[in-house]
């Protein structure tokens, strides 16, 4: 399995990002803007990523929502590493940092959903139907909705 | 988006459907998590009467593509994402598509789904059919 980890995005990643190690504080503090970069790139050019990348992000996807496991000496060191970040950004560099992944994420999840056609056909087909019955929710209505819904 | 006049809500029959199938499929034996769910649901039908396209610490909006000439000038595709109460992984990963008209000052709820209805951790053969897609959107 290709690791995110692993690879550095080279064509989609300013090359002036690589000019600071990693040991280097401003690398990690420049962390959010990498991630966004990536969402806007995976959005507008998916295709300007190669298969290792591609298979790469799509992984770190489903790590994000919690369905690969990860080992527990990684989410250990994982912790303590955002603790680090918390400590030397302070907490709305953090909040700066989950925003940045949630974008990625949701970049993320367009991609796999779109591409699936079954996803494509139901869109399609509840498009299709938007004339088709419909019933207006109001503030009043809505509890009795989803009663019936729920039925 | 968003003006004096609130925003009339509508839910279309695929809406009504797809969202009794997500209640059958999750929640029929979690009545906590019903509860949650409709809470969630009930404060983002309203907070859409004000706000066509939210974002808050709990949920997110963005524009969907929709299918080439299937909307008006004056129509626009969007698409929620939130977690799912008591969920997990790709099932905990909830989606809204909704229209927003605004011409008539209305939106119509189209379509609730979560994640995992369109795929799980993707088997290999399907994580290298992804990657050969090429990024075009497949056609409807």
């Amino acid at each position: 399995m290709v690791n995110i980890a692993t690879l550095e995005f080279r064509h989609v990643i300013p090359e002036s990002y690589f000019q600071g190690e990693r040991e280097k504080p401003e690398f990690w503090s420049r962390l959010p803007f990498l991630l966004n970069h990536i969402a806007r790139k995976v959005r507008e050019d998916w295709d300007s990523f190669s298969p290792e990348e591609k298979e790469a992000l799509i992984n770190f996807y489903y790590l994000l929502i919690g369905e690969g496991k990860i080992p527990i000496i990684n989410r250990i060191t994982g912790l303590l590493h955002i603790l680090k970040l918390r400590i030397s950004y302070g907490s709305s560099f953090i909040c700066t940092l989950n925003d940045a992944l949630s974008n990625l994420k949701y970049a993320l999840t367009d991609i796999v959903e779109n591409s699936n056609p079954q996803y494509l056909r139901d869109l399609g087909e509840a498009l299709k139907n938007i004339h088709k019955k419909e019933k207006e929710i109001t503030s009043e209505s809505l509890d009795e909705w989803f009663e019936k819904v729920d039925d | 988006m968003s003006g004096s006049k609130k925003w009339t809500i509508k839910a279309t029959e695929d809406f009504e459907r797809s969202l009794k199938d997500l209640l059958k499929n999750y929640y029929k034996k979690d009545p906590k998590g019903k509860t949650e769910f409709k809470l969630l649901l009930k404060s983002f039908i309203e907070q859409l009467r004000t706000t066509t396209l939210p974002k808050t610490s709990l949920l997110e909006t963005k524009r969907e593509k929709a299918p080439s000439k299937s909307l008006g000038s004056e129509q626009l595709l969007a698409k929620l994402y939130f977690k799912l109460p008591r969920l997990r992984g790709s099932a905990g990963e909830g989606r809204i598509i909704y229209l927003i008209d605004s011409e008539k000052k209305e939106i119509k709820l189209l379509y609730i789904y979560t994640h995992k209805q369109y795929s799980t951790r993707p088997p290999d053969k399907l994580l290298k059919d992804l990657i050969k897609q090429n990024g075009k959107e497949p056609g409807l």
